[in-house]
């Protein structure tokens, strides 16, 4: 009886656990669903949030996007805008400078003119950028002479470099082809820019440039290209920001040295439109090397290789006609004297230096030369005024006067062709310009070359000359001039491209050259170059 | 305290002694529950210091020594119902140190509503582990029987002292484990 009294109470409580644990149960399973009830909608609620901040960042995304082409758009223009207005600053500054005026006049105007060069070089710059960035930039290819190019990259910057006692030097293995296909001056625009940081940066020592290159395929060739200076070099930290728009290694070489920051950036790009990439390596304190590879087209057609050596050889010889002639200069500013004695002597000429009409006129009294190089504007007997005097008075007829002169007008051009010059280069000399000059009233035969077009042209007034009598390489490298001022947007390309279209009378040439022209007399260089690109690309016309 | 002590506690009377006596010892201790318990309730922990005591009184077993092999008992219980503690660690002093930062904070997510002791855990050098025992409740021979529970799962040989934080408290103290080598 106990016992069984003990198993009612042990069941009474069981069940009354049982009823426990189902209540708790119950309970439990009722907290449990609200949670999930409230999860669901913590759930519901951050998908509408993820998608709403989508929609933001996608709307932002759009937003930051035109804001770019905004930007572009406003830079390309503005540049265009800033432009105009420079070109007469740095046009009439330069008027100025060959104008009488006393010496701290011309110290001032001599600085707006180098000052408003700057700007310019800082806003080509920008719009450069721009429009790499904006995609708008193209290769334009033609036949490249490497050996050429770095010829004329040094010689450039050896005025540059003496006058800082630096040595600049190449070296250029056998194993890069005498031709390649590329885009010449973007190329040119890559190597002077490395070449102009590297003597920038340095105050002793030297900047030498390595180049080497291997056939990568049929088709094209590997260019390798390195910078190496011995200058202040770049720390670790800085090499990363190097090639990033608008930074310098630091602020304070803005300071110093001066520059956009762009440069470097612009051959970024410029670099790697080519296929190939640039890198940079440097310790502080001893210098850099700057090192890029690009992809260049090998020249497969044999026949059109032979060609272009051919060209090329008559080049070199063409310069080596010049060798041991005797040059007068005659110009008053010491600087430019200086200048055209360099450049004459680069190509073995001897120069005699005359500061003046009156001292050119002793001179000439007791020695003779091969040619005269002239500047119009001098004080006492000036360069027309002297001129006249060699001519009539000396009876120097067949020595060829040449004027160098600032004065881009066309009047100009006329008095001194009129005063019994034979030519005209502007100023500050182009030495390609000087050289292409030199050789034309030196060498005899092309004397003899020019006179049969002039006769040509005399005899056929109505007729169209043949291309056949246009030397073309001469009409080709001056387009290429042309197109390198029109690309810095400098006025002064008007005066070789109406030079360029008087020697085309007659010729098909004329025709595309003045739509060129009428292009620059509305400052819209950007059209002027792509017109001349044109012409260099159709080589056939 | 959570129901699971109170059940098991009751089955471990009707196994190793008998269905009267815990009806008998339940019957004297007249509680408010009526011992209707179920391991997912929770009850006053008084009621089962009565229920020891009432135990204590009918056996002449001191209530300590009840309480510390109903310890023993209870983690051979844990072991069966919560295996993965026990397998995620490979001995005592292991075990013992996971207890704080991983046990009881799961028994948290639980029931939020535990109060739980805290089990500090200290090693002087690697033979040795030094175990603070603090809880609003009078059950330091209830973790005692736990500990040794423990040492007997992992079949270890370590032995246990236990040191009252304050003289005769039964809810602060320290336990001393040290390895027995041999």
């Amino acid at each position: 009886m106990k016992n069984i009294d003990i198993l009612h109470r042990k069941i009474a409580r069981e069940i009354a656990a049982r009823k426990e644990a189902e209540y708790l149960l119950e309970e439990k399973s009722l907290e449990l669903f609200n949670a999930n009830q409230r999860l669901s909608k913590l759930a519901d609620n951050l998908e509408i949030k993820v998608e709403q901040r989508t929609e933001e960042l996608e709307r932002a995304v759009i937003k930051a996007e035109e804001a770019s082409k905004a930007k572009s758009f406003f830079l390309a223009n503005m540049s265009h805008e800033i432009r105009t207005p420079m070109n007469s600053i740095i046009g009439m500054s330069h008027l100025a400078l060959n104008q009488e005026m006393n010496q701290k006049t011309k110290q001032y105007v001599n600085n707006i003119y180098e000052n408003a060069n700057n700007l310019l070089a800082i806003i080509n710059d920008i719009l450069d950028l721009s429009k790499i960035e904006a995609e708008k930039t193209e290769l334009a290819y033609s036949v490249i002479n490497i050996r050429d190019k770095i010829a004329n990259i040094l010689n450039m910057f050896s005025i540059k470099a003496d006058k800082k006692n630096i040595q600049l030097e190449s070296t250029i293995d056998d194993a890069i082809p005498k031709l390649l296909i590329g885009d010449p001056l973007r190329l040119r625009q890559i190597l002077t820019n490395l070449t102009n940081n590297a003597i920038k940066f340095t105050k002793t020592g030297k900047v030498s440039l390595y180049l080497n290159g291997y056939p990568a395929n049929d088709e094209h060739f590997f260019l390798s290209v390195k910078v190496v200076d011995t200058g202040i070099g770049i720390s670790t930290e800085n090499m990363k920001r190097l090639f990033r728009p608008f930074s310098q290694a630091d602020a304070s070489t803005t300071r110093k040295y001066g520059g956009t920051g762009l440069g470097l950036t612009i051959c970024k790009k410029l670099v790697e439109m080519m296929g190939g990439e640039i890198d940079v390596t440097s310790r502080l304190g001893e210098g850099s090397c700057f090192e890029f590879h690009v992809y260049l087209k090998l020249v497969t057609d044999d026949k059109n290789q032979k060609i272009e050596s051919v060209q090329f050889e008559s080049q070199e010889n063409a310069l080596r006609i010049l060798r041991g002639k005797k040059v007068l200069v005659v110009d008053d500013s010491e600087e430019s004297r200086l200048l055209t004695k360099e450049l004459l002597n680069n190509v073995n000429v001897e120069s005699v230096l005359a500061n003046d009409g009156n001292q050119a006129l002793q001179i000439l009294k007791d020695m003779s030369f091969d040619c005269i190089l002239m500047d119009c504007e001098m004080p006492d007997i000036n360069g027309y005024t002297a001129t006249k005097i060699i001519r009539q008075d000396y009876g120097l007829i067949n020595t060829p006067i040449v004027a160098m002169t600032a004065n881009a007008m066309k009047t100009d051009i006329e008095d001194s062709l009129n005063s019994g010059m034979n030519d005209h280069i502007s100023k500050p000399i182009d030495y390609k310009k000087l050289y292409e000059t030199l050789i034309k009233w030196i060498d005899s035969e092309n004397i003899i070359q020019e006179f049969k077009i002039e006769k040509q042209n005399e005899n056929s007034d109505s007729e169209v000359t043949s291309s056949k009598n246009i030397d073309k390489k001469k009409l080709f490298s001056s387009i290429e001039n042309i197109v390198e001022l029109a690309d810095c947007c400098d006025s002064e390309c008007i005066e070789p491209l109406e030079k360029l279209i008087e020697l085309t009378q007659n010729s098909i040439f004329q025709e595309p050259l003045k739509n060129v022209r009428d292009e620059v007399l509305n400052y819209d260089f950007e059209s002027a170059a792509k017109l001349l690109r044109q012409l260099l690309r159709d080589r056939s016309f | 305290m959570k129901g699971i002590v109170f059940t098991e506690f009751l089955e471990m009377v009707e196994d190793q002694f008998s269905l009267e006596l815990a009806d008998q010892i339940i019957e004297d201790s007249k509680l408010k529950s009526g011992a209707a318990y179920t391991s997912v309730g929770t009850y006053d922990y008084e009621e089962l210091l009565k229920l020891v005591t009432a135990l204590s009184a009918h056996t002449d077993i001191p209530i300590n020594d009840l309480v510390r092999s109903f310890g023993t008992h209870l983690l051979g219980k844990f072991f069966q119902l919560y295996p993965q503690y026990f397998n995620s660690t490979k001995n005592s002093f292991e075990f013992l140190d996971s207890i704080e930062n991983k046990i009881h904070v799961n028994v948290k997510k639980l029931y939020p509503d535990a109060e739980l002791p805290t089990f500090d855990a200290k090693f002087p050098n690697s033979n040795e582990m030094e175990l603070t025992y603090q809880s609003n409740r009078p059950f330091a021979s209830l973790a005692h029987g736990l500990i040794e529970g423990v040492i007997h799962h992992y079949q270890e040989d370590i032995t246990v002292e236990i040191i009252p934080l304050e003289k005769g408290s039964n809810t602060n103290v320290i336990f001393k484990l040290r390895k027995i080598k041999i």
